[in-house]
């Protein structure tokens, strides 16, 4: 062929030579984006790892093996059933987080890098559930992430993968669970109202009764109290009553008799007023001996006359009746 | 076989031309191989400009120089640092070099465990008791390497 275009061998030579420097440079330049390992393999084995940017490696001898992703990467764990160590079956998933450290022993050490994580991180999230009550499982998840994160990260040593992170997702109960869960929780909360309202009342009548109690020892006292005061003035009045004789009598021993006729007649003469004076009164009614008040008269004229004058008694005026007198009758 | 009659036709532009259509491409494509290959055809082209070697020989010249173009390239960057804000991305646990952490198990049969960045990393070392600060001095695959402060 080609010897249509007048070339020699030489030519022909020289045009391939050209030829293969270009595949050459195809071939012994390698450039590894960021983000990206790139294993070399002489002859089918690992040699060496290209990091990212421009490399240059042997044409024809060496060759681009793996691709590795050394970017931290996503695993979505799907749902799976657990059966917890109290015999409730639930459906769990979640998410994992791990990234290639090393990326030769990522390439060779294991086939499939992916299915393996996931499959360690699915039996382990298993292990770590079963071993756990169901409330406990709700309540500490950091705990659960925490464990896997120690056991797969463990278990995925050899691969140069370093788990950064596993959590759970997702965990379901079964339905008619999460309904009693729901009753129990209703039930838990009626059960404290029920409490409190009784605490209430309890403490409500406690408080009644003590206001009561309080109520009657005041009363109580009062009552005593005012005994007390009664019995105080009934004594003060006695007293006062046994002064008042007493200074009466004093005052009668000193004095004359006829001061005390002074002081009945002045009553005895207001109480005529008083009847007189009376609105509805159409019969006035004089005590029979109503003369006689004036005979009182007498007694004053016999205070007049020991004051003013020593001068003899008279003899009170005599009247046809007696007047109302105290002391010994003459 | 146009392109070679092309190229026997305009002579040494058609090098100039093809080397820069490759520029072009390597915009457009990803891959970093026509980048070396458009710089060679434009050499080429200058070269054949100057004294035309007979077309055979253009094709080699050309190949060679792509290889040299590239190869220039790479003793041009390996003298000096790889020019990166962020020389430790993606290198997770050389981003840990030179920290200090707080052992929270006791490095036992030399390993144990610390909190670091919002996990926790195992790490191998002489043994130690629970809560010594130790120094990160390395790491193999996901172990860091410690050792005491």
């Amino acid at each position: 062929m080609g010897n249509e275009f007048g070339l020699d061998g030489l030519s022909i030579s020289l045009l391939v030579l050209g030829i293969l420097f270009l595949l050459v440079l195809f071939a012994g330049a390698k450039t590894v984006p960021q983000g990206y390992n790139f294993t070399i393999e002489r002859f089918g084995k690992y040699t060496r790892t290209l990091k990212p940017g421009l490399n240059l490696i042997v044409p024809f001898i060496d060759g681009i093996g793996k691709k590795i992703n050394v970017m931290e990467q996503v695993l979505d764990v799907p749902h799976q059933e657990v059966i917890t160590r109290d015999n409730a079956s639930i459906t769990a998933n979640g998410v994992t987080f791990y990234q290639i450290l090393d990326a030769a022993a990522a390439a060779y050490e294991v086939s499939d890098l992916q299915n393996a994580i996931l499959n360690l991180t699915m039996t382990n999230i298993r292990t770590v559930m079963g071993s756990m009550d169901l409330d406990e499982l709700l309540s500490n998840r950091d705990e659960i992430n925490h464990r896997l994160l120690k056991v797969v990260d463990t278990a995925v040593s050899p691969w140069g993968v370093k788990i950064t992170r596993i959590e759970i997702k997702d965990i379901d109960p079964p339905k008619d669970l999460v309904d009693s869960m729901g009753r129990q929780m209703k039930a838990e909360r009626e059960k404290r109202a029920a409490i409190l309202e009784a605490e209430g009342r309890r403490q409500s009548a406690i408080l009644q009764a003590e206001g009561a109690k309080q109520a009657q020892v005041l009363e109580a006292e009062g009552r005593k109290e005012a005994a007390f005061r009664d019995a105080e003035a009934r004594e003060r009045s006695a007293e006062a009553e046994a002064k008042a004789t007493t200074m009466v009598s004093e005052a009668i021993a000193s004095g004359s008799v006829q001061a005390i006729n002074y002081f009945v007649a002045n009553n005895y003469i207001e109480a005529l007023g008083k009847i007189a004076t009376s609105p509805n009164q159409k019969v006035l009614m004089l005590p029979v001996e109503a003369a006689s008040v004036i005979g009182s008269i007498g007694g004053i004229a016999e205070i007049a006359r020991e004051t003013f004058g020593g001068a003899e008694p008279t003899r009170p005026v005599r009247t046809a009746s007696r007047p109302p007198s105290v002391g010994p009758a003459e | 076989m146009e392109v070679i009659g092309f190229l026997a036709e305009y002579g040494p532009w058609s090098w100039i031309v093809a080397g820069l259509i490759l520029l072009a491409l390597e915009l457009v494509v990803p891959g970093g191989y026509l980048l070396w290959t458009g710089i060679a055809g434009i050499l080429t082209g200058f070269i054949t400009l100057v004294q035309q070697p007979p077309w055979p020989l253009q094709w080699l010249i050309f190949g060679v120089l792509s290889l040299v173009s590239i190869l220039t390239w790479v003793r041009f960057t390996r003298n000096r640092r790889e020019e990166s804000d962020r020389p430790l991305l993606n290198e997770r646990t050389q981003q840990f070099v030179g920290q200090e952490a707080v052992l929270d198990q006791p490095i036992t049969n030399g390993f144990g465990r610390v909190a670091l960045g919002d996990t926790v990393w195992r790490v191998s070392g002489p043994d130690l008791p629970a809560g010594q600060r130790v120094r990160i001095v390395g790491a193999d695959g996901n172990v860091l390497r410690v050792e005491p402060r």
